[in-house]
């Protein structure tokens, strides 16, 4: 239709009746006013619905440096979309527990990793790896993707998005939990968490101490950088010492023996399944990722037995070549 | 004479009066000659404010008018194409509009031909204030699966569920329940709707569904299969409950809002339509009044029908609407009988009425009612007299009708209207124990279109005459135009916009995206360009003779 909107068709049959392609021009409407007062211009031909869409998106999703700016910034620009994409719950043992101890589903920029248990960036138990960067990866597409993850015995996953051939790389880079900074709690025999299923060892506390402290006291131990609590989880048995303490994770609540002082900013993590993975229409890789980089160069083994970086594949010497013709980097400086 | 009346005072009259000194008669009487001749200026000001008014809500981001125009074709013709003036006499040229036809491409990309019609105004007011010519299907349409087919309430204990194919938000419709209300021990509870059943997670869930009028819900969880409905605090049993799910799993045919086809009757909207007679329609602008708050918050209300007003066809005949929709942006609503899509200017349904100008003043005796001004064609209204003085003996009292035809009925001692022909016809002579006449009520029936009068005489002893009016509006809208719907659009039974301007047609089942086509142009006869509102992919134009 725009080609032929291109050329314009113009002839005349007989001399009576005169036929053709009509051309057609913009008409600025007040959409267009409100969108320049957030930044966003009319794409060509675009109708008042998804640029009004566009114009609400600018504040729910933030255009911006990180990652999730420069993928927020793209697909609105574009007039592209971000979407739902997979729905992701842990297979469950009983109506509470999970199978695995801790399952975590995490998006990298070339693949997913199932974790059977995550307690944190340094300690986790893999369950499997699905690689998704080539054409050749298994869970290239998105259904293929989904199939997979329910093959694992910890999670089950539901394609949410038309399209089972939509490639896996469109997947935002997540991590099925949430994170939590500075809540504040109070002083007090039990409290309640905002949240509940915690990450087992995220938990940290500030600033609250365990039993009723003098200010100078107070003083004195955080001089000794000991201001936080670390806990024991889930003990089933009475506290009977003075000082002791104890959190349920699943339900999110910390049980004191004695009255604690203070007033204490938590930080911690909590799982919220079911999880949404989203994606967007377009994939944007950084080459800080690891596991793109990966891609990037072969792998060479030295003497020791140990994995370093080589010549550049075919993928990476293609990104050299297009680097050098348009960005004005020196390399090997 | 209704304009007349129902236009005789602006608001703005009062604000262009307050421009006189505090002292004149002209500021502090709204019967004075001066205010008398703002008036006309006064309601073009209001006018002015209003248009105002709407066009500040395009400032903001969520009342800006969706419909606006934003792209226009426009096809440039040879230097020869011939233009025929319609007045060639006169000095101000006006021009004989060519034919056009075109044609356009659907959302499946296929060719339909389209007429192009000339317009009325050929302005650019014309222009981008045209009425719709056309109607469009846009995308395609979806049919609900029944999870569970209606089913009174009382059969709900054995009903058998379908599961949709995938996890899905439901609809369920309630519909013929007339209350939403119980008390149980001391405390009122609102009719609501369990459901039980295994959600989109995989586990066992439950979700309380509000009910407090018949209406389409939709579910907030998504649900994988339902093993059970219970149903609390609504009535008679005989209600019935349909449970449907969408085909589709992404919910993408819903905005943010969540407007959706809803149901029609009983909607709880400003405007909504009543049939009459089997054969006419009656716009309702509806008004819902609680004794407490509490009532209001439990949707316990009584309903109230302050303002009728008949709805009519393009060609003033009687038409039976079967639905209606009320787009916010230009103030329209439309309405179909199955056939048509007709459309109806929105009018103020506020207007004053003046009575103080027909009474005497100072009226003692006043008419009373409890039924508005407003009503429809055919409908009877209870009239009592509410006494102002009771020191004084009455000797005598009228009830007259001035129907809008001139003909003039009086109220005789049966209670039945008779037809008034002598000045001294329809007098009601009381003696002395008279206390039974103030309960004296009056049932006139209107049966005209128009501006009826009530009017109620009485004459004290002391010879002193009183005569208080009271206006009673019979109004119809007559509406702006119709459009013939498509094949696959007839005898659609619900009907509704959404907040991206798109008009949905439900029809038994199955959903339509539709949207309303302004196939007309603009003709340029100096430039010899035509603009058009739509897009095309082929016009053609003859000029002409």
């Amino acid at each position: 239709m725009s080609l032929k909107r291109l050329s314009f068709v113009f002839f005349v049959e007989g001399n009576d009746t005169y036929t053709g392609v009509p051309n057609h021009r913009l008409l600025p409407n007040s959409y267009d006013y409100l969108g320049q007062l957030v930044g966003l211009s009319r794409l060509p031909n675009e109708s008042n619905v998804p640029f009004r869409d566009r114009i609400l998106d600018v504040m729910v999703n933030p255009a911006g440096p990180t990652y999730t700016g420069l993928v927020n910034g793209i697909y609105r620009e574009l007039g592209l979309s971000k979407f739902d994409a997979i729905r992701i719950s842990p297979v469950y043992a009983t109506e509470t527990e999970t199978v695995g101890r801790s399952p975590v589903i995490e998006v990298k920029a070339t693949k997913l990793i199932l974790y059977e248990a995550w307690w944190g960036p340094n300690d986790y138990v893999v369950d499997r790896e699905i690689k998704f960067y080539n054409r050749t990866d298994p869970g290239y597409f998105l259904g293929d993707l989904v199939n997979l993850i329910n093959e694992s015995l910890y999670f089950s996953a539901i394609r949410l998005y038309d399209d089972a051939f939509l490639p896996s790389q469109y997947l935002l880079r997540d991590r099925t939990v949430v994170q939590v900074k500075d809540e504040v709690v109070p002083a007090s025999f039990q409290i309640r968490l905002k949240n509940t299923n915690l990450v087992n060892g995220s938990l940290r506390i500030r600033d609250l101490y365990p039993t009723y402290q003098t200010t100078a006291n107070r003083n004195m131990s955080s001089s000794n950088s000991s201001n936080y609590l670390s806990f024991m989880f889930n003990v089933t048995t009475p506290l009977t010492v003075e000082g002791q303490y104890t959190v349920d994770t699943d339900e999110g609540i910390l049980t004191f023996f004695s009255l604690p002082s203070g007033q204490g900013l938590a930080d911690y993590m909590y799982f919220d399944y079911p999880w949404t993975l989203k994606a967007s229409d377009v994939a944007v890789f950084g080459l800080g990722e690891e596991d793109f980089f990966e891609n990037l160069f072969e792998k060479v083994e030295d003497r020791f037995g140990e994995e370093h970086l080589g010549l550049p594949t075919i993928e990476g010497s293609d990104y050299i070549q297009e680097l050098y013709r348009n960005v004005r980097i020196i390399w090997g400086r | 004479m209704a304009n007349r009346i129902v236009k005789s005072r602006s608001w703005a009259t009062q604000r262009l009066a307050n421009y006189y000194p505090p002292w004149s008669r002209a500021r502090t009487d709204e019967f004075s000659v001066a205010q008398q001749l703002l008036h006309p200026i006064g309601n073009s000001l209001e006018e002015m404010f209003t248009q105002l008014a709407k066009a500040s809500r395009n400032n903001f981001i969520e009342s800006s008018d969706i419909n606006q125009v934003y792209i226009s074709d426009y096809f440039i013709l040879p230097r020869a194409f011939p233009v025929v003036r319609d007045n060639p006499d006169e000095q101000t040229p006006r021009f004989r509009a060519p034919t056009c036809s075109a044609k356009y491409e659907n959302f499946e990309e296929e060719e339909y031909p389209v007429d192009v019609l000339a317009l009325d105004l050929n302005s650019a007011e014309g222009f981008f204030t045209a009425d719709p010519t056309g109607i469009e299907i846009t995308g395609l349409s979806e049919t609900r699966l029944v999870i569970l087919n209606a089913t009174a309430l009382a059969d709900l204990q054995d009903a058998v569920f379908n599961t949709p194919p995938v996890a899905t938000n439901l609809w369920i419709t309630v519909a013929g329940a007339t209350d939403f209300r119980s008390i149980i021990g001391t405390q009122f509870v609102r009719g609501y709707i369990k459901l039980k059943g295994i959600s989109s997670k995989g586990i066992e869930e439950e979700e309380i569904i509000d009910v407090s009028w018949n209406r389409t819900i939709r579910t907030k969880l998504r649900w994988s299969s339902l093993t059970e409905v219970e149903v609390v605090s609504i009535y008679p049993d005989t209600t019935t409950i349909t449970i449907e799910a969408d085909t589709f799993f992404h919910a993408r045919h819903l905005d943010e809002m969540n407007l959706f086809i809803d149901d029609v009757a009983e909607r709880q909207v400003y405007y909504s339509v009543q049939q009459t007679d089997d054969d006419r329609t009656e716009l309702v602008h509806e008004c819902y009044s609680a004794l407490n708050l509490g009532d209001l918050e439990d949707g316990h209300t009584t309903f109230d029908v302050v303002k009728t007003i008949e709805l009519r066809d393009h060609l003033e005949q009687d038409v039976l609407i079967t639905n209606i929709a009320y787009d916010p942006w230009s103030e329209t609503i439309y309405g179909t009988d199955g056939t048509h899509l007709f459309f109806w200017d929105i009018l103020p349904l506020n207007p004053s009425i003046r009575s103080e100008l027909f009474s005497t003043p100072g009226v003692s005796n006043r008419i009373y009612t409890e039924e508005g001004r407003f009503i429809g064609l055919g409908d009877d209204m209870e009239f009592l007299c509410r006494r102002g003085r009771d020191d004084k003996h009455l000797s005598a009292i009228r009830w007259t009708v001035y129907t809008p035809n001139g003909t003039k009925y009086y109220l005789d001692l049966f209670d039945d209207m008779q037809p008034w022909t002598d000045p001294k016809d329809g007098w009601i002579y009381t003696g002395d124990s008279t206390q039974d006449l103030w309960r004296l009520k009056f049932h006139p029936i209107f049966s005209q279109r128009g501006v009826s009068f009530v009017v109620l005489e009485t004459v004290y002893a002391e010879q002193l005459y009183e005569k208080d009016v009271y206006p009673v509006v019979v109004d119809s809208l007559v509406a702006r135009g119709a459009i013939e719907l498509p094949t696959d659009l007839v005898d659609s039974t619900r009907l509704s916009f959404d907040s991206n301007g798109t008009l949905w047609f439900y029809n038994a089942g199955t959903i339509y995206p539709t949207r309303l086509r302004h196939d007309v142009f603009l003709m340029d006869y100096s430039r010899k360009v035509a603009y058009f509102r739509e897009r095309y992919t082929e016009v053609t134009l003859v000029p002409a003779t």
